[in-house]
């Protein structure tokens, strides 16, 4: 609101005086400085919601050839859309953390990355499918990052009637190159169980993948639950990177497997706490003594699959059930052997007076 | 002559006993012999294999309609040539309806086969009645295997027999067996993100140095994804705080990259994510700058994008992200105070 | 003992007290050897006119001098490829309309007989009552006979009879066999002819119908006179990702309407005869819908006769959502089945 002074409004501060001054600051503090518009109810027709798939998008080219990949994008909401799509870059961390998403494309990806279309028009609910095309240049790298995205409009201007959140989605975008000195090296290092010793399982284990080559991995393997490092059958296999998840170049990233077969075991709940689950199902695997995890993970170096091992030695020790056992074991052998004395003690007593009798 | 007569007469007492020894014995051998002459047809036999694969063992279901009113004792099946037969302990037997044919009812009185000759397997029985279809399964695959090779038309037949064992009825079945039986079938799901961003204009009120404002009706972004992979939640801010053309001012982020909580009276912009829900197996991870859940906390935005929530494993959450600002007293005063943040999501690699 | 021996053959000769004839015989009649009422029942030197009367006839297997013509051999046939039955129609030839005829069959050239029941099974006894008109053996379209025995060679042939006692000797006899009880069954997918089959949903991307990349073509020619069945279970009961520790349930839906799923449709069935092939229901969709695959037998289709050349094409199809976790390694193994009731 505006407050404005004027000859009238001068003379009626000159009458009124003080009061009137201090009256009128208050109002003005009480008055709203900026107005903003009010939305009286949900307005669902500005509502984003989109689907993407895949995400991310990887895609192996070759020098000095073109392809393409097809992104299925879905208009979840219940109005049209229209979306643009855009090239972005993204910068990683060295521990594969702390991703930015750059408003710049990287290495001139844009000269040679391009979509079939400009803008999508979705109508409500409907599924359309974006090409992206890839015209690979003969003098391309090993490896390229970039991010795919998705937005109503094409800049960044301002909305200028209040404040709005607009929405967008990204795609990650990772490409590989194969070129004959393209090289594929993954490096396995600390494989750590949480703890060294455990009472009851679950036993949680993180391994790290560094990728030493010029290409992005996205390496597999299994984690062995065993008796020695050397057996051969081993009590548990564990798959490592289920989800399929990709090593950048030049970085590393952090694996976790969980060992969770075991009698007890704790499990979540559904009230998400913890609790030691005792189903006797699984009354076989109760875990005793010392085991041996042996990580090994598999990449292909573009011949052949490179199997690269690590271990790590862990103890399940039930000392909880060890106790209760000897706490029983203990009261056993203290009954037995008290009835044991009283029978032997008895029959010497009535030995020895059958004895006086004769 | 009485010799002579006497002669005779033995003679003629060993003639007739030997005779009668020969009927006898001839008689003996008659009911013996297995009856062949009168035996009838099944109205219905059925032998389904539950694999046709070559050399393959399978489990199995036998049926059979009597047509011959008699008192059953044994149901013997012929298994087709080239089919390799267990001992008769691994033939055993139940009576579950496993797709029988339409009526089939429990063959009564099965049980575990009792011999195996050849390719002929005999089972225990009792009284059947004609007209019913009765059924049963061996239930162990070890019992049967199909032949090596593939065929058409290999013939066996099911036999009812009586006690004696005389046959009562019998009839042919015909099978297949075939190189392969099976379709795989394999599939890839891709990862998928799904990112939904609801209640986009967000109302601040008015604004008063004598309090902090904050939306009344946030936004909330919503994430779904099938991967494991996680997801990240970036937010910019396209003028790095509320600005007013017309006022030429702008109420600047509080610093960015920082959690801070807004004083009424004193300038400050930031956004906090209030509260978040996940019913996914992963993990949602709010970024330090931008927790909020008090009002006033959160933090700045600039033109930038910055990690304002992330994901790790499948986690479909909902978070609410609310607006915040403060004025002072001598913050220009404006209708037209605006500003536009780009809250972008992704699905991990 | 001469003499009572030469008495006995003057016994023969006709003979009066007085008179004895030294020769004799019939001669040669002439007019009718029938009256109204009567006629000669043997054989009475060589008739003339009508062995028959208004009310009476010889019956068959008497030699007449006047019966209903012989009936040609019949038509005999197993065109149905069938196991315990064959087909006939009786070649009436010139018998009048009013003529009924009697069906005899043999599997070892009529040294063993059998007659064919009106009920058209066989029997060892003959009666009357086997008699019935040609309209009542099938007219020109013939009748089965039932209840023969498998892969045997069969001689039928057929006798006419005409009022109430004139009757001919079965005539000429026509030979067929019955099969043995086969089945032939083959399997095949529109990708390949021979095994591996192998059908890929390339990519499910979510909320939409993807159908796999190949469907399944399975023939049968079978002659189980009760008919059979095409069965499919499913090893997993919907696709199943280890790594990803998730199973895509097959049920029966509209995969258009449901948010997600997997099963089966037959898109089409044929038969060059008999049968006929039937898909059966939840199978038997269209559009987007599906019978849901399980691990208990289920049926595919079904005929209730003996068929040739049966054949059914079925496709699967499936649609995930965005909550089904993602992985490269989801699968199945469909198996099928024959039921075949001889």
């Amino acid at each position: 609101m505006r407050v404005t002074i004027n000859h009238v409004t001068h003379e009626w501060l000159r009458r009124k005086g003080a009061w009137a001054l201090a009256i009128a600051a208050i109002a003005v503090l009480l008055v709203p400085v900026a107005g903003l518009h009010k939305v009286s109810a949900a307005d669902t027709s500005q509502d984003f919601s989109i689907q993407v798939s895949p995400s991310p998008l990887a895609i192996t080219l070759k020098p000095g050839v073109d392809k393409t990949a097809t992104l299925s994008v879905r208009n979840v909401s219940n109005h049209s859309e229209t979306l643009y799509p855009r090239l972005n870059g993204f910068t990683i961390g060295k521990h594969g953390d702390n991703i930015k998403l750059l408003e710049t494309v990287p290495a001139n990806m844009s000269s040679w990355v391009s979509f079939n279309e400009n803008s999508l028009n979705l109508p409500a609910g409907s599924t359309k499918q974006l090409t992206v095309s890839f015209n690979t240049p003969a003098d391309v790298g090993f490896s390229y990052n970039a991010a795919i995205t998705l937005s109503r409009t094409q800049g960044s201007a301002i909305e200028p009637d209040g404040l709005h959140l607009r929405g967008s989605v990204a795609i990650f975008c990772l490409v590989n190159i194969d070129r004959p000195d393209a090289k594929s090296l993954l490096d396995v290092s600390n494989l750590a169980a949480d703890r060294g010793q455990y009472q009851f399982l679950p036993a949680h284990f993180t391994l790290n993948v560094e990728n030493k080559g010029n290409i992005i991995g996205q390496p597999t393997g299994s984690l062995f639950i065993q008796r020695s490092y050397d057996s051969t059958k081993p009590i548990a296999t564990l798959p490592i990177n289920a989800g399929g998840n990709y090593v950048l170049p030049g970085t590393d990233r952090s694996f976790s497997v969980d060992w969770n077969s075991g009698f007890p075991a704790y499990v979540r709940g559904d009230d998400g706490q913890q609790h030691l689950s005792w189903d006797w199902k699984h009354l076989n695997e109760l875990r005793f003594g010392r085991y041996v995890a042996k990580a090994v993970v598999v990449y292909n170096d573009g011949k052949r699959d490179v199997p690269v091992i690590t271990s790590t030695v862990f103890w399940v020790i039930p000392w909880t059930l060890i106790i209760a056992f000897l706490i029983v074991a203990f009261l056993l052998v203290m009954g037995i052997v008290g009835w044991g004395r009283l029978l032997f003690n008895g029959t010497r007593k009535v030995r020895s007076y059958a004895a006086r009798r004769k | 002559m009485q010799l002579l007569s006497s002669i005779k007469l033995s003679t003629k007492k060993a003639s007739f006993y030997s005779v009668s020894a020969v009927m006898a014995f001839a008689a003996v051998v008659a009911v013996l012999q297995p009856g062949q002459a009168n035996a009838g047809a099944l109205s219905t036999a059925f032998v389904r294999f539950d694999r046709l694969q070559i050399s393959q063992q399978t489990t199995g279901t036998v049926c059979a309609k009597p047509s011959t009113a008699s008192t059953e004792a044994t149901v013997q099946v012929t298994f087709p040539t080239g089919y390799t037969l267990g001992l008769a302990a691994t033939f055993t037997v139940n009576t579950t309806n496993t797709a029988w044919p339409t009526g089939g009812t429990a063959w009564p009185g099965i049980a575990t086969a009792s011999n195996v000759t050849g390719q002929v397997v005999t089972f225990a029985s009792t009284d059947l009645v004609v007209g019913t279809l009765y059924c049963f399964n061996w239930a162990n695959p070890a019992a049967v295997t199909v032949k090596s090779s593939a065929s058409a038309n290999n013939s066996g037949t099911i036999t009812t027999r009586d006690s004696v064992p005389a046959t009562i009825d019998t009839s042919p079945f015909s099978t297949q067996s075939m190189t392969t039986d099976q379709i795989s079938v394999s599939a890839s799901i891709a990862q998928a993100f799904t990112f939904a961003l609801t209640n986009p204009s967000d109302n601040l009120g008015g604004l008063t140095s004598g309090s902090v404002s904050t939306s009344a009706t946030p936004a909330t972004v919503a994430v779904t994804t099938n991967a494991s992979t996680g997801w990240m939640i970036w937010a910019k801010d396209a003028s790095t705080g509320l600005n007013s053309p017309s006022a030429t001012n702008t109420i600047a982020s509080t610093t960015p990259g920082t959690n801070s909580t807004l004083v009424a009276g004193t300038e400050g912009y930031n956004m906090g994510v209030t509260s978040v829900t996940n019913s996914g197996s992963g993990t949602v991870t709010v970024a330090t700058p931008f927790v909020g859940g008090s009002l006033g906390k959160g933090g700045g935005l600039d033109t930038s994008l910055r990690l304002i929530t992330s994901a790790t494993g499948i986690a479909n959450a909902t978070m609410t992200l609310k607006n915040n600002a403060a004025v002072g007293t001598n913050t220009a005063a404006a209708t037209d105070y605006a500003d536009t943040i780009t809250v972008v999501g992704a699905g991990m690699f | 003992m001469f003499r009572a021996v030469l008495l006995s053959l003057l016994a023969a000769v006709p003979t009066s007290t007085n008179y004895v004839l030294q020769t004799y015989d019939f001669g040669t009649g002439s007019g009718s050897g029938s009256s109204s009422n009567y006629n000669l029942r043997g054989t009475a030197g060589t008739a003339g006119g009508n062995l028959a009367s208004t009310t009476y006839t010889l019956p068959a297997g008497i030699e007449n001098s006047r019966t209903v013509g012989v009936p040609p051999a019949p038509t005999f046939t197993n065109a149905d490829n069938s196991y315990d039955r064959l087909k006939i129609v009786i070649n009436p030839g010139t018998a009048p309309s009013d003529t009924k005829f009697a069906i005899a069959i043999s599997s070892d050239n009529f040294v063993t007989t059998k007659y064919v029941k009106t009920d058209q099974t066989i029997a060892s006894t003959f009666a009357i009552s086997n008699y019935q008109s040609y309209a009542g053996w099938g007219g020109a379209s013939g009748i089965t006979i039932l209840g023969l025995a498998n892969g045997t060679t069969y001689k039928a042939k057929v006798a006419a009879l005409q009022g109430v006692n004139t009757g001919s000797a079965f005539g000429p006899a026509a030979t067929a066999s019955t099969s043995v009880p086969s089945v032939s069954f083959g399997l095949v997918t529109s990708l390949t002819s021979t095994p591996p089959f192998i059908s890929t949903f390339t990519s499910l991307p979510p909320n939409t119908v993807t159908t796999a990349n190949a469907t399944v073509t399975a023939t049968i020619t079978a002659n189980p006179e009760n008919g059979g069945k095409v069965l499919v279970k499913s090893q997993n009961a919907g696709l199943n990702s280890s790594t990803a520790g998730y199973t895509l349930t097959s049920a029966t839906a509209d995969l258009g309407v449901a948010a997600k799923g997997y099963g089966a449709q037959i898109s089409s069935t044929a038969q060059t005869s008999g049968g006929p092939m039937v898909a059966v229901s939840p199978f038997n969709g269209s559009g987007n819908a599906v019978g849901g695959l399980t691990t208990a037998w289920q049926e595919l289709a079904s005929f209730n006769s003996p068929i040739n050349t049966g054949s059914l094409t079925f496709g699967l199809l499936a649609k995930a959502d965005a909550n089904v976790p993602a992985a490269t390694n989801y699968s199945d193994v469909v198996t099928l089945t024959i039921s075949l009731l001889f």
